[in-house]
């Protein structure tokens, strides 16, 4: 389907909204950055594996021990990124927050966002790509507030630390959603708003 | 590989701290036996390139990382050692494989391949193609504020290939600098997308005071069959073989009064005629001039010509003498001594205090070329020691240093050079130290003024004044008479 087609829908939606395959879509493009994620913790799963290996041949409990904690982590967050991927296919906007506020918090980094609001739901992939795109970014420490101010999302960034500048939005998702850098992070707009 | 063999080094650059711990392990296994350096903070790349000079023998590096991303990361290595292997490790698959390659990575391995299969493999492919390069693809070793300046403005001027013209002494390194343009030239068409080869591209390199006048107007443009006794068959000159590269004539000035009318012919029309020819063949290449002479001066006496000047001189870079810029005296010797060990296998020397003073207070008239055959003489006679001493220097370097120089005579001599060279500089810029209004100090008060300042260091002692002002003593005692210094 070509990107016109993808527009064309959004008329579909009654409130003039994007619609729900548009939305899918558009959640879909964070699914290369999540794999890129799901190869790096495999590729330490491996690594671990080899190391777990030789430690056993060579007797060396203490890299057996290390080893096996390294992948085991790798493990879990493969099995996160994995959980993020499914729950994006859900779309429920809720359940990917709390998803969100669960990897971020592994990071020592907590996320506020306000609960059932519809207005979030019609940002779901902006919000998505950013919060993926702030995670290995943040120091640990620090806060984000997600708020709604009027038909726009704001995310602000607290703590130690610079605030991060926004991301670029690809082809597609620019089409839709704009970012407007502020104070402390960016907002979220439609762009026919 | 056995213990005794130097283990070779990875610098392993990913955002991911675990993968670089768990591969760091892997690769650190006696089953490879690399030394391995792990950095997970991309924007340190340049300080720990810097700080591991020359133990580094392969960088391999994640793509996507949020503070600087791996292709910059290949661009840092590329400028500070266009020698040094970078392999590119990522989860992003092969999509931007050609493109990296042709930007210069020696490997690409995808994290989805084990590392302990892959990566060990595409180390050995890509240090196999490290190659000692002498000459135009050394690296810079620079620490000067004067030698970053240069550097920046050879960055600059990657967007536009504009005549560059380098004027500096010789040994100063005029022709790594002319590479250092062609590379980043390159470096830019890549980045814009430009399919770049080294058979389109090449750098071309003519010395214009090598060859006798009917030689070089050959070389440069070329020749048909039967032209002049000897041409056989048509021959491409320098300006159609450099295609859209670049083409570096060194020694410009040396260059004939009728070859300089034709050369500005080639530049301003951009096109060029073989020896023996009828028909102008078009040209592309970037002309990279340089000179050790003073060229302004030439063009003044109506030695070199004044169109020809400003045509080659739209950007004109100026490469500090080595004695300008002490500070690089040190790092140079450094790298230079880690080369030596590396190619004749040894055990890497060390420069002694007073043999790094005693190379810092020399004045170089050869440059950077002279410090690096000292270091290598130096190096060759220097037997099995582990260091390098004054002793080691030649002659004219270490008599003037004499073994008694005390570590107060090392402090007296670092705050004399300061002062050496802040009157050399006020000799090149035209002003006294002490110049006002109503009295600018002649050239012979100045250099009366200076041996009067190095007797009073060095408490009227000849030979150590004679030494701080690097002439011999014999020098000192006819000047102190010439100038009727009392001592």
């Amino acid at each position: 389907m070509s990107l016109d087609n993808i527009s064309a829908e959004e008329n579909q939606d009654p409130d003039g909204q994007i619609g729900t395959l548009d939305s899918y879509r558009l959640l879909f493009q964070v699914i290369p950055q999540l794999i890129h994620q799901l190869k790096n913790h495999l590729t330490v799963v491996q690594n671990a594996h080899f190391s777990m290996k030789k430690a056993l041949e060579m007797g060396q409990h203490d890299r057996l021990e290390r080893s096996s904690e390294l992948g085991i982590l790798g493990v879990q967050r493969a099995e996160m990124v994995i959980k993020t991927i499914s729950l994006l296919e859900s779309m429920d906007t809720q359940s990917i927050l709390s998803h969100y506020q669960k990897r971020y918090s592994n990071s020592e980094v907590e996320i506020e966002y306000p609960h059932q609001s519809p207005i979030i739901d019609r940002f779901l992939a902006p919000l998505v790509c950013s919060l993926e795109y702030l995670r290995p970014r943040m120091i640990k420490g620090s806060l984000i507030i997600i708020s709604v101010n009027e038909s726009r999302i704001v995310i602000e960034q607290h703590g130690e630390g610079e605030v991060v500048a926004p991301p670029e939005l690809n082809d597609l998702m620019s089409k839709f959603y704009r970012f407007i850098p502020a104070d402390k992070g960016w907002g979220i707009e439609n762009c026919g708003e | 590989m056995s213990n005794s063999e130097k283990k070779k080094c990875v610098l392993l650059v990913d955002d991911n701290m675990d993968l670089l711990v768990t591969t760091q392990e892997v690769l650190e296994d006696p089953e490879f036996n690399y030394k391995v350096i792990i950095l997970s903070d991309s924007t340190k790349i340049r300080e720990v390139l810097e700080e591991n000079q020359d133990r580094i023998d392969v960088v391999v590096t994640d793509l996507q990382m949020p503070m600087k991303s791996g292709e910059e990361v290949l661009d840092e290595v590329s400028d500070f050692d266009v020698n040094l292997p970078v392999i590119v490790f990522t989860g992003e698959g092969n999509k931007q494989k050609n493109h990296l390659i042709a930007a210069g990575a020696k490997g690409f391995v995808d994290k989805a391949d084990s590392v302990h299969l892959a990566l060990p493999n595409a180390i050995e492919i890509a240090m196999s193609s490290k190659r000692k390069v002498k000459g135009r693809g050394r690296k810079f070793i620079y620490r000067d504020e004067k030698m970053k300046q240069v550097l920046d403005m050879v960055t600059k001027l990657a967007a536009v290939p504009s005549p560059v013209l380098i004027e500096g002494e010789p040994g100063t390194g005029k022709e790594l600098i002319a590479y250092k343009v062609h590379n980043q030239r390159l470096k830019h068409l890549r980045r814009a997308g430009d399919q770049v080869s080294e058979k389109m591209h090449p750098y071309v390199a003519v010395n214009c005071g090598a060859l006798s006048k009917t030689l070089l107007e050959s070389q440069l443009f070329g020749h048909k069959k039967g032209a002049f006794t000897g041409s056989v068959a048509d021959q491409d000159g320098v300006f159609v073989a450099a295609k859209r590269g670049t083409l570096f004539l060194d020694e410009i000035t040396e260059l004939d009064l009728d070859l300089q009318v034709k050369l500005l012919r080639a530049l301003q029309e951009r096109e060029v005629t073989p020896v023996g020819a009828t028909k102008a063949i078009p040209v592309h290449a970037r002309v990279v001039t340089a000179t050790n002479r003073p060229i302004q001066q030439l063009v003044n006496e109506g030695k070199f010509r004044a169109d020809l000047y400003y045509r080659i001189n739209v950007v004109s870079l100026k490469v500090p003498p080595l004695r300008d810029r002490i500070g690089d005296i040190q790092p140079m010797a450094e790298a230079f001594l880690r080369d030596f060990a590396e190619e004749y296998n040894c055990e890497p020397r060390k420069l002694t205090e007073p043999a790094r003073v005693a190379l810092e207070s020399y004045q170089w008239p050869g440059n950077v070329r002279e410090l690096h055959n000292c270091i290598e003489r130096s190096f060759a006679l220097g037997g099995n020691a582990s260091e390098i001493r004054v002793e080691d220097f030649p002659p004219e370097i270490s008599l003037r240093f004499t073994s008694d120089h005390s570590s107060d005579d090392s402090e007296l001599l670092s705050s004399f050079q300061e002062a050496t060279q802040r009157t050399t500089e006020a000799l090149v810029e035209g002003r006294s130290l002490t110049a006002t209004a109503s009295h600018f100090k002649t050239y012979d008060e100045l250099v009366a003024e200076h041996i009067r300042e190095a007797l009073e260091r060095s408490r009227g002692v000849k030979s150590r004044a004679a030494t701080m002002l690097s002439i011999d003593r014999n020098r000192l005692y006819r000047l102190i008479e010439k100038y009727q210094i009392s001592t």
